[in-house]
Order: structure tokens, then C-alpha cells, then sequence
């Protein structure tokens, strides 16, 4: 979030190298999305799909993209849109449960052939999951992205005080998982 | 929160496939085509466009009655030599008719 994409923003202008402020565009940020999708779906393959979904999207939104908000905070809420409707597409074609949901996405991180973490990790990674939907994004913004809340508000479209709350309330959640897990006590 | 870091010092336990970052960019520059910006201008009017042309295709299949099957016509690919339509006329007139007119 500290670059200045005004080089970015300079070369999609008409008679410019499109395709290098692409390159330039996932170069920058192509990493930073993987990351926040990839914790929202969980398996390599889907995340890897959402983002690609997110970038044509972002491509092709780019000429309607208005410029009081930052690039980035743009991109990172077309992301987050794209992971959640896949998860509702998921969702969908399990009748609606969200509980299956989190039971299909705690067996793909079951068998992540991905996952480098040790058991500890795997279970945080098991109770965020069982957080609901807002909560769970909250919580994977604060404390694996370090974003600031004013950040986490620009593209969740949530005020601040209302994220302090959810994400003190997704603390209290994870631990309480964490010790009825008798995996560790926070 | 702080005790949570610490537990957790190395937070991301995912990885991805190697090289996968560094060929990001290529993979998915072949996969956009942005739309030119001629094209971005003239798609608001894409939808009346094609309403017109389909309005126009309507009417004139009713005026001209396209369903019904068209008359026999000259079969394009038909084209005898000079040799053939003089054989044709040997055969099929009536030579006998033909000279009674001629004395006549």
C-alpha cells in the first residue's frame, strides 16, 4: 500500500503500453492478492483461479476505476468480492449449509499438499474458519496482512469502531477453538 | 494478541508451487485483452444495434414471405459449352417442322 501507482496509472492512458502496466500491475500486487484469496479459499488451485478471475476483472473495470480511492484498496476489495462469490458458489451447490462449507475447506486444508505449517498452525488455520464469514476476514486483514483498520474500512466499506469490534470478537472466538482443541492456550 | 504472535511467529504456513510468483504476471497477461477504447465507447450502443438489425430481419422475412420455398431458378453451376447447346437443339426440335416453315 505504500507504492505510488501513478506510474501504473500513467501508462493505461490511451496511446500507452497497456500490457505493461498489466505486467507492472500484477508484478506489484499479484503476490499481496494470492496471499489474502488464498486464505479465504484455502487450496492453491481455487485461489489461484479467484485471482485470475480478479484480474480480468480488474482489467476490465479498470476504465471505471474512480480515483478517490487508492488502486490497491480497489483491487484488494475486487478480490475479496471475487473469493466470497466463490464461496457462495460452493455454498450453493451444497444446498446452502455453511457448515459444509467449512467441513469442505477444513478437508482441503487436510490435504494441502500447499500447507507448510506445523500442527499448531493447522489448527489456527482450522478455528478461523469456523468464524463467520465477516469475522473470518477481519481477522485474516489485521493479523496475517497487518493492515490498519482505516485500510481494512476502505475495502470493506465498514466503519472502524465496527472492525475493532468484530476483530476483538474473532480473537475471543480463536481461542476459545484453540482450547477446547487442547492445542494451545493463548 | 501479542502472546498469539509470538506462538505464531511464522504466520503464512502456505506455499505455492515453485515459480509460481515469477510466472504470474506472463500467465495472466496472455489470458486479459482489455477491450480497445473504441470498442469501450461503442458498447453503451452495441444493445440497440443489434435490436435494430434483428427488427430489420423480422420485417423482411414477414414482407417477403422467407419461409416459403423459393422458386426453381437457374442452377449456377449450369454452363454448357457452344458443342453441348448444339446438340441439345439437334435432338429436341423438330427438324420436319422446321423446313415445311422454311418452304412456306
Amino acid at each position: 500500500m505504500m507504492e505510488d501507482d501513478q506510474d501504473i496509472i500513467r501508462l493505461l492512458r490511451p496511446g500507452k503500453d497497456g500490457q505493461k502496466a498489466f505486467r507492472l500491475l500484477v508484478s506489484r500486487y499479484g503476490e499481496r492478492l494470492y496471499w489474502h484469496v488464498r486464505k479465504i479459499v484455502i487450496g492453491h488451485e481455487d485461489a489461484d483461479d479467484v485471482l485470475q478471475n480478479t484480474f480480468i476483472r480488474v482489467w476490465q473495470g479498470l476504465g471505471d476505476f474512480r480515483h478517490e480511492a487508492r488502486l490497491y484498496t480497489w483491487m484488494y476489495r475486487v478480490a475479496t468480492n471475487e473469493a466470497l462469490n466463490f464461496l457462495q458458489e460452493k455454498r450453493r451447490n451444497v444446498h446452502g449449509h455453511s457448515e459444509e462449507i467449512t467441513g469442505m475447506l477444513e478437508e482441503r486444508l487436510e490435504g494441502d499438499p500447499y500447507f507448510c505449517g506445523d500442527d499448531i498452525q493447522r489448527e489456527l488455520q482450522k478455528a478461523i474458519l469456523k468464524l463467520p464469514e465477516r469475522q473470518r476476514l477481519v481477522f485474516n486483514m489485521k493479523y496475517f496482512d497487518d493492515m490498519k483498520y482505516e485500510e481494512i474500512a476502505a475495502v470493506l466499506g465498514v466503519a472502524v469502531g465496527t472492525l475493532k469490534a468484530t476483530y476483538h470478537a474473532a480473537v475471543q472466538k480463536v481461542g476459545q477453538s484453540l482450547k477446547l482443541s487442547d492445542t494451545i492456550i493463548i | 494478541m501479542h502472546e498469539m504472535n509470538d506462538k505464531y511467529e511464522q504466520k503464512n504456513p502456505f506455499t505455492v508451487p515453485a515459480g509460481y510468483f515469477d510466472s504470474l504476471a506472463g500467465r495472466l497477461a496472455g489470458k486479459v485483452k482489455r477491450p480497445s477504447r473504441r470498442a469501450r465507447a461503442l458498447a453503451p450502443f452495441a444493445g440497440w444495434v443489434a435490436l435494430v438489425a434483428i427488427t430489420v430481419l423480422v420485417a423482411r422475412w414477414g414482407f417477403t414471405g422467407a419461409g416459403e420455398t423459393p422458386a426453381a431458378g437457374l442452377d449456377a453451376d449450369f454452363n454448357p459449352t457452344r458443342e453441348e447447346i448444339l446438340e441439345y437443339l439437334a435432338l429436341e426440335t423438330d427438324l420436319t417442322l422446321l423446313s415445311n416453315a422454311i418452304m412456306e
